[in-house]
């Protein structure tokens, strides 16, 4: 899929746990592993906005469009 | 609900199970046929073909059961819009188009029964309608089915 969900780097860079995210933002884990693994279909606005205000970052942070065969840039 | 339908099947199933254990012991007993076909007309010189006809009858009946059966326990399980249901569902119909493809050249079956006049009939009855009833009904399953899908898979 060319949206790659970078949570778990989030997670590490601020230094929290999946479970501690999940309660914070009031999804069940295995939901927000779902979203964690990149089998979830959509994201409501209102789960982003709650992840990116626990994680203090910008879905930009989150979220990254990588398009099949094209590399990854740096910036 | 589905509790009780798949006990109806299970009583279908013992239904069928009588007729043939009867058919192997006693097929005299048995009364019924397809269509105008009668079991209990067949001429002398064919008399032998009565429990492997009955058996060959009692096929149709017997997988609609069981395909129901195992529909009716996905129900009772909480299972409404997985991809088994759909695909018993399907099956359901193309057996019900199916029994009605079959009703056609069976009516050749009349020749082994003592009759002096032979019938023919071509009509489009309930069991084609009905299987493309529960074709269309697979259809909009697969729909609640991707729909239910999407809707587990957003967070």
């Amino acid at each position: 899929m060319p949206i790659i969900i970078n949570l778990d780097v989030m997670l590490a860079k601020r230094k929290r746990r999946l479970n501690d995210l999940a309660e914070a933002v009031g999804i069940t884990p295995q939901n927000l592993s779902v979203l964690k693994t990149g089998r979830a279909r959509a994201i409501r606005f209102s789960t982003l906005e709650a992840i990116c205000r626990y994680l203090e970052c910008q879905p930009g942070d989150i979220l990254e469009f990588r398009s099949n065969g094209q590399p990854d840039t740096q910036i | 609900m589905a509790r009780i339908f798949r006990f109806l099947c299970l009583m279908g199933m013992a239904v069928l199970l009588a007729v043939l254990i009867m058919t192997i012991f006693n097929p005299d007993e048995i009364r019924g046929g397809f269509g105008d076909f009668k079991i209990e007309k067949l001429k002398p010189e064919y008399v032998w073909l009565k429990r492997p006809l009955i058996c060959a009858f009692l096929v149709i009946p017997a997988t609609f059961i069981w395909l129901s059966y195992r529909l009716f326990s996905l129900y009772s399980r909480g299972v409404m819009f997985g991809e088994a249901n759909v695909r018993y569902i399907k099956r359901l119909g193309y057996w019900m188009i199916a029994a009605w493809v079959i009703s056609m050249p069976l009516q050749l079956l009349q020749y082994l029964q003592n009759t002096d006049t032979l019938g023919f009939k071509f009509s489009v009855d309930g069991y084609f309608f009905g299987g493309v009833l529960v074709l269309l009904l697979a259809w909009i399953m697969e729909e609640g089915r991707k729909l239910q899908e999407e809707q587990s898979l957003t967070v």
